[in-house]
């Protein structure tokens, strides 16, 4: 290192491994263990190059690799998240089932109506009692409410899917 | 060569960190909205106006469409049981069982965040033959909401019904409603836009209509509930009991979902599982940070309260020491500081020390700070010239040039008082001491960054000193005014190059080599803190940087004896604790005030800021009285915490992104590769030097 006071390193190193004077601080120095602790060259382990410089790149390399797992994933996610909010587009149906008329297959039985107990002009649906059925014609009996009352229109007719 | 190859500071992971940071925020957001946190829509609003006379029936199945509405029920003698809620994992089980016992169908309004949490429940009640209808995702009031969060509840719902029961429903009942004229108001309004999106409204019938004329009754996952249910169950009156949709006499109104639909709920549910452990992890985060904090701050106020105990006090272990008045030398090095070179000079020749010896080593200069100083006509000034080779190689080339056993070590835009450079060398007059650290203070501290510093400077450096010196761990010496045993320099081998932080590097080696280093607040210099970000930026990465190869050079020294494994545990665990890892967490501390800010309730969070605020206003008060500096330089403390922490913790992911990718930065070209470099154009100095 250029400007470093010259201090020995590595005595050994240099070719002297003869004893001689102990405590002789320059060439002709002791083996290592002959020194006392305090004369010793400075502890193994302490770099002669700069730290953490890493000259073949493989943990750039492999950083790169964990960067690009990492990032996948973290992509993968706000897709999933793209996906899911597209999904508000699109709705269940266009409009409500149909709680009344013709259903996909079944034949029609004309059931006997009800006249509704409520006196506000409540409609009601007959079904025939057969458990287990899903094909079944619902039939309905109407009582047209005063038009003065009705909103929207008089429900009648059968309504569709 | 590439070996050698000089690249700039690595820039790539900004961009993850970006990435991995709208994830964060996006998970937190979703999990927030889960939570009813954010977009709170959680009680029903009063009605202001009552449902439509059409609607008005009574009657629970409403069907809005094509313009008119249908009303609907159950014939008389079948019964509706409803179960709004659920799944929940200790009573869906139960209500299961009950359903089972009597052979009987029902209808599960479930919720969507729900159903995502318990999928094999899901199951459990497709399987069984039950009826699933949608109760939005979270069960907050759909009348409340936005048109945007209700589409986004009943959309959710039904991905999330399809990842789990693989169905999708057409059934929806708004949560907070029980008969049909709870519909009223807003919610009418949100009824409407759930049936354009193809829904079936399902309220229930009067709690007052009797069973035997037909009902659709409405059960919640409790005690209750379940008491109730088993009630109707046991009444003689009703002939049949069915899911809503047989008894209107048509096939069960939820599907089996398509398969990209399935998917996408499947998505969800790992999704939400993700915003948990989010928010799981980010809470345990806080809680460190929060913690290490206050940890931080407490160890700093005991420990500077026992150092100015000390100050007036005799402790025994301290003996009465005779005044140092030997020979001192100082070394400037100094790279493009013409500026500042001859101000620094001119201070240490007017100090009051009897003897010095000063050396300017230019360091390359390409501007004229070697003429200047060899235009200052003193016989105390030495000027040395060489070529660049960076600060620890001037000052190698200055040890070379020391004729006196104390050697203190300056920066050239470093101010001294006159007084500074006696009290500082007289700690050496103790012979365990190798080293002592001055006490730097801020210079420009006028404009908003110099206050920010400065108030850095008092409280971090200042306050840290004072409980490394009681702890006996200093692990820095700053290169701006540092006084060193010639003997202690030699015997380590002068000043490393190894790391960018050359003072951390040779105070770390100091102890390493069984020498003390103790802290002298008295001796003040003033110093030029960087004026602008960028400069601030570079000089604190460096910083960083060089501290965390520091730290990694002498790990050694945790396992090591004396003061020397001493100063490593405490060392090295303080900066480990509180220069990294508080630093990394830091950003958690942002990410949770800002979801609090825009989310939660904002004023807990700024309740939260504000403690944190006196609390530091606290420190800082009394950093600044233990120092004796001016209470106003506070004023600059909130806004420190905005913008200042935010720059210190992007600077330390930036070294420890650099540490591990193990770039080569251009601030390290400038050392040479080794004594063995044919390209050495000067010769190592005289040997002879260690003889005298």
């Amino acid at each position: 290192m250029r400007g470093t006071p010259y201090i020995p390193h590595e005595p050994e190193a240099e070719g002297f491994p003869h004893t001689s004077h102990t405590g002789e601080v320059g060439h002709g120095m002791p083996a290592r263990r002959d020194l006392p602790m305090t004369h010793r060259p400075r502890p193994q382990g302490q770099a002669q190059h700069p730290v953490f410089i890493d000259n073949s790149g493989w943990r750039r390399k492999l950083s790169r690799l964990l960067a690009v797992a990492v990032g996948g994933a973290c992509i993968g996610y706000l897709m999933l998240v793209a996906v899911l909010v597209g999904g508000l587009w699109q709705p269940a149906g266009s409009q409500p089932p149909g709680t009344t008329g013709p259903l996909p297959a079944g034949d029609a039985r004309p059931a006997a109506g009800r006249p509704s107990p409520a006196p506000g002009g409540a409609q009601r649906i007959d079904a025939p009692r057969v458990p287990g059925s899903a094909e079944r014609p619902g039939d309905r009996h109407s009582r047209t409410p005063p038009s003065a009352r009705s909103e929207g229109g008089a429900p009648h007719g059968s309504a569709e899917r | 060569m590439s070996r050698h190859a000089v690249r700039r500071p690595p820039r790539g992971h900004w961009a993850l960190l970006l990435l991995v940071l709208t994830v964060v925020i996006t998970a937190l957001a979703f999990e927030g909205w889960t939570t009813h946190e954010v977009d709170a829509a959680r009680s029903k609003l009063p009605c202001s106006t009552p449902i439509p006379r059409a609607a008005d029936t009574g009657s629970p199945v409403l069907r809005l469409g094509e313009g008119r509405i249908e009303t609907a029920g159950m014939p008389a003698g079948t019964a509706a049981l409803t179960f709004d809620g659920g799944p929940d994992p200790e009573w869906t089980p139960r209500v299961l069982a009950l359903l089972r016992r009597y052979h009987v169908k029902a209808t599960f309004f479930v919720h969507g965040s729900r159903a995502a949490r318990y999928p094999e429940l899901m199951r459990q009640i497709r399987d069984e033959g039950h009826e699933i209808g949608s109760y939005t995702y979270t069960g907050g009031d759909l009348g409340a909401a936005s048109p945007l969060r209700a589409r986004m509840e009943l959309s959710l719902t039904q991905t999330a019904l399809a990842g789990t029961a693989g169905v999708t429903t057409r059934l929806l009942r708004l949560p907070h409603t029980t008969a049909s004229d709870t519909l009223c108001g807003a919610e009418w309004a949100a009824a409407q836009r759930a049936a354009s999106q193809g829904y079936l409204l399902v309220a229930a019938d009067h709690k007052s209509r009797e069973p035997w004329r037909g009902v659709v009754r409405q059960y919640s996952h409790t005690e209750l509930g379940y008491r109730e249910a088993e009630a109707l169950l046991r009444d003689r009156t009703v002939r049949r009991f069915t899911t809503v949709s047989d008894g209107l006499g048509r096939p069960h109104h939820h599907t089996q979902a398509p398969l990209v639909q399935r998917l996408a709920g499947q998505g969800l549910i790992q999704a939400q599982d993700l915003g948990h452990v989010f928010t799981t992890v980010m809470a345990w985060a806080l809680g460190a940070a929060g913690a290490l904090s206050v940890l931080r701050l407490v160890m700093l106020a005991v420990f500077a309260r026992a150092h100015v105990r000390r100050l007036s006090r005799f402790r025994p272990g301290t003996p009465r020491l005779r005044p140092v008045t030997e020979p001192v030398t100082v070394l400037v090095p100094a790279y493009n500081e013409e500026a500042g070179i001859a101000a620094t000079v001119h201070s240490l020749l007017a100090s009051s020390h009897p003897q010095l010896q000063i050396v300017v080593i230019d360091d390359g200069s390409t501007d004229s700070t070697a003429a200047i100083a060899e235009s200052i006509d003193d016989p105390r000034v030495e000027v040395v010239r060489q070529p660049n080779g960076g600060k620890p190689s001037a000052l190698n080339t200055g040890l070379a040039y020391t004729r006196h056993d104390i050697v203190v070590m300056v920066d050239a835009d470093t101010v001294f008082e006159p007084e500074a450079l006696t009290r500082l060398v007289q700690p050496l007059a103790h012979p365990a001491v190798g080293a002592v650290s001055g006490n730097t203070k801020v210079g420009n501290r006028r404009s908003l960054l110099g206050s920010w510093q400065h108030l850095e400077y008092v409280i971090g450096f200042n306050l840290d000193r004072r409980m490394f010196e009681v702890l006996e761990c200093m692990p820095t010496v700053p290169g701006a005014i540092g006084a060193f045993r010639r003997d202690a320099l030699m015997g380590i081998g002068g000043v490393s190059d190894d790391t960018l932080a050359e003072d951390t590097d040779l105070t770390m080696s100091l102890w390493r080599a069984g020498w003390r280093v103790v802290y002298e607040q008295s001796a003040v210099a003033w110093t030029e803190v960087p004026g602008s970000l960028g400069q601030l930026w570079r000089q604190r990465y460096r910083w960083c940087y060089g501290t965390l190869q520091s730290m990694w050079k002498h790990r050694h020294s945790v396992f090591e004896m004396g003061p020397a494994g001493r100063f490593g545990r405490r060392a090295l665990s303080y900066l480990c604790l509180f220069q990294i890892l508080l630093p990394l967490f830091a950003p958690v501390v942002d990410v949770f005030a800002l979801y609090g800010v825009l989310f939660r309730d904002p004023t807990e969070a700024i309740l939260v800021w504000f403690g944190c605020l006196v609390v530091q206003m606290i420190t800082a008060g009394y950093a600044l009285r233990l120092d004796r500096e001016n209470l106003r330089a506070m004023w600059s403390l909130p806004l420190q915490l905005f913008v200042y922490r935010q720059l210190l913790y992007l600077v330390v992911i930036q070294s420890v992104i650099t540490a591990l990718l193990g770039t080569r930065l251009k601030w390290h070209s400038m050392h040479r590769a080794g004594t063995a470099d044919p390209y050495l154009p000067a010769a190592p100095p005289n040997r002879s030097l260690l003889t005298k």
